[in-house]
């Protein structure tokens, strides 16, 4: 039922000043591929998500999407920071209905779904300012969600989660697995025990484990 | 073109809605620009200075620098826990979220001067002896209001990327809006006396000022908002 | 090579310096009406000159910053804004020199003083915004307010002259009818001033590229 989507990355560089930050990055990945991103602090890790999300520009190399160069536009790409990226001020009903507004998907039954799944139906007229720090990570993964993303970057997701909300993590990476390609950076690896992953690690920008080689 | 409009208003809702919810932003200018208000009308009163002729002068200075408590927070709640990089994902394009906030920012200082400016007729007792333009007046307040909202919109992206430099806001605000204080003081002040036709150039001028910089940022947004 | 140029460029001015000075007041005839005061004006018009051309290149520096991230674009654009606050100091510092005398007042809302003096400011917030700690980001947000703000001089220029318009012209700057030696100084001066920005330029462009060696060189040893 699922469309097969393929995501290409070749050579990927980025240089902020005099640092090489990326360097020739290269891995590729199709639906139902769950990658866990490795790496000591400061080897890139962030970076190359925010460059796959296109928040942070490339200095060089290519990111396909299907083949083509255009085709990730920011409807397609789910994310997930260790910040929750929430507003403090609206309540949770309100923050969800105004991602999925904007990327124009307002079913009523899809936030009460969602809501229901990450366990804040009953605190839905609360403002996010006054939950606490797994319930905002909860709220975040709905928010990832509402747009139905064929690709989502997790930046260290299970920060701030207990036991249930890992649970709950665990189970959405295995059910997104039938319809996106998922990236995850994570320290903690025994936290996708049961999943079937792979593991790419980065070190000083470049992968030394898994992607691809190339001369 | 309609989806990129509606996600403006979308963002334009959600900036207003906090903006009304956290009410001590727009309470703390409102408040702010009375008492600037109060103290400009009785120290000109004071030092027995002729008000009716500094009418115009008051206004604007109270509204420029009112309008940087009213503008300084627009950024500052997306940037507060991330919030900015999941809305650049959901709209991907910058330029609707500047715009965005720039109506916000101009919606807030339109409430704002509902609220101010007769208080301060009232204080200093204007008397127009009825040649009051009260259209150039309007217009005036709103050309004027237009540029401080996108120029201030504009730098208030530029600065809160920089955590410690965001105190440089009026900093740099004020030298861009020179030309502003000059046009809007000279027409207000032609709308006091009645003499719109000696204006008409300057309308023109507010105009080109403000189209300038809503469509300046909408270029160079991408590299303010870029991170 | 950039360093034999540079010392090129110093030695032309050791020579040119005095000599411009000497053209100034020993060439130049000495003002009927103003007198010797008059002579401020050299070093003012040219402090002027270099100030706005410093704009100029801190403008284009920052749009092609924008463009291809070259770092030393970017200290091309910071080094001209600096060089560039302390010429337009100088024209505010010497215009009153002149002006109290001439026009009995220290200072005038003439367009020229308004600009100046709002370029002054304009160059300061450029310094401000990026001089406090020399990031990516701040570079990148440094050269959108250098366009901008450049964007911003012919609009306050062109606004406080239109208002001047309106109301009648109190003095005007204009019409002192340069006597030919007078016109030989002021050019000589504008020609002075000019290789002097550029010896400072490039001065200053190799000092904040030391600072960064320095600083890539320190990360080096302590890893």
């Amino acid at each position: 039922m699922a469309t097969l989507d393929l995501l290409e990355v070749n050579q990927l560089s980025k240089q902020i000043g005099a640092k090489r930050i990326l360097k020739d990055v290269s891995f590729r990945a199709s639906t139902g591929d769950l990658l866990a991103l490795t790496g000591p602090n400061g080897a890139g890790k962030t970076t190359l998500l925010r460059v796959l999300a296109g928040l942070t520009p490339k200095s060089a190399g290519v990111i396909l999407w299907n083949g083509s160069s255009h085709n990730l536009s920011h409807g397609l790409i789910g994310y997930v920071s260790h910040k929750p990226m929430l507003y403090e001020s609206l309540s949770v009903q309100e923050n969800l209905v105004f991602f999925g507004q904007i990327y124009g998907r307002v079913l009523p039954d899809r936030v009460e779904e969602l809501l229901s799944m990450v366990g804040l139906w009953l605190h839905r007229y609360e403002p996010v300012g006054v939950l606490s720090r797994g319930m905002q990570q909860r709220l975040a993964l709905a928010r990832t969600l509402i747009l139905d993303p064929k690709l989502i970057l997790y930046d260290e997701p299970f920060t701030g989660l207990d036991q249930d909300g890992q649970e709950l993590l665990q189970s959405i990476l295995e059910e997104q697995r039938n319809r996106s390609i998922q990236i995850l950076i994570t320290h903690e690896l025994k936290l996708l025990e049961g999943l079937p992953y792979e593991q790419i690690r980065l070190q000083d920008g470049q992968l030394v484990q898994g992607g691809l080689k190339h001369a | 073109m309609p989806n990129y409009w509606r996600k403006v208003f979308l963002v334009y809702r959600k900036d207003l809605r906090d903006e009304f919810r956290t009410f001590d932003n727009l309470l703390a200018t409102l408040v702010f620009g009375a008492m600037l208000v109060f103290i400009f009308s009785f120290a000109f009163q004071l030092a027995d200075v002729e008000t009716q002729q500094a009418f115009p002068a008051v206004l604007w200075v109270s509204i420029f620098f009112s309008s940087m408590l009213a503008i300084q927070r627009s950024f500052a709640k997306e940037k507060d826990n991330g919030a900015l990089d999941a809305l650049l994902l959901a709209t991907g394009d910058r330029g609707i979220i500047f715009l965005a906030k720039f109506f916000c920012n101009l919606t807030v200082l339109v409430v704002f001067e509902i609220v101010v400016v007769p208080l301060l007729w009232i204080f200093i007792g204007v008397n127009t002896l009825g040649s009051f333009d009260i259209l150039l007046f309007m217009v005036s307040l709103l050309l004027g209001s237009w540029g401080l909202a996108a120029i201030g919109t504009m730098l208030n992206g530029i600065t809160i990327q920089i955590p410690s430099a965001r105190l440089l806001f009026p900093i740099l605000m004020f030298p861009l809006l020179v030309p502003l204080l000059i046009g809007v003081i000279l027409c207000s002040h032609a709308a006091l006396i009645g003499s719109r036709a000696s204006v008409l150039g300057w309308m023109y001028l507010l105009l080109a000022f403000d189209l300038l910089f809503t469509l300046a940022p909408l270029i160079l947004f991408d590299y303010v908002l870029e991170g | 090579m950039r360093q034999v140029r540079t010392s090129l460029l110093l030695w032309v001015l050791v020579v040119l310096l005095p000599l411009n000075i000497y053209i100034i007041f020993n060439y130049a005839p000495v003002e009927k009406t103003m007198g010797v005061v008059q002579k401020v004006f050299y070093f003012h018009v040219a402090s002027a000159w270099i100030g706005l051309l410093a704009f100029v290149v801190v403008f284009l520096s920052s749009i092609l910053y924008l463009w291809n991230r070259e770092e030393r674009v970017n200290r091309l654009a910071f080094a001209s804004a600096e060089i560039g606050t302390i010429f337009i100091s100088g024209t505010l510092l010497t215009g009153p020199l002149w002006a109290y005398p001439i026009w009995n007042t220290w200072w005038t809302w003439d367009p020229r003083l308004t600009t100046t003096l709002v370029l002054w400011f304009m160059y300061v917030a450029y310094i401000a915004l990026q001089g406090g700690g020399a990031t990516e980001t701040r570079k990148r947000l440094a050269a959108v307010y250098g366009i901008i703000s450049f964007i911003n001089v012919p609009l306050v220029f062109f606004s406080a002259r239109w208002w001047r318009s309106i109301h009648p012209i109190v003095v005007s700057g204009e019409g002192i009818g340069l006597d030919p030696k007078m016109r030989l100084a002021m050019f000589a001066s504008l020609g002075t001033f000019s290789l002097l920005y550029a010896y400072l330029l490039s001065l200053r462009v190799k000092t904040l590229e030391l600072q960064e060696r320095i600083k890539v060189l320190r990360a080096e040893v302590d890893s």
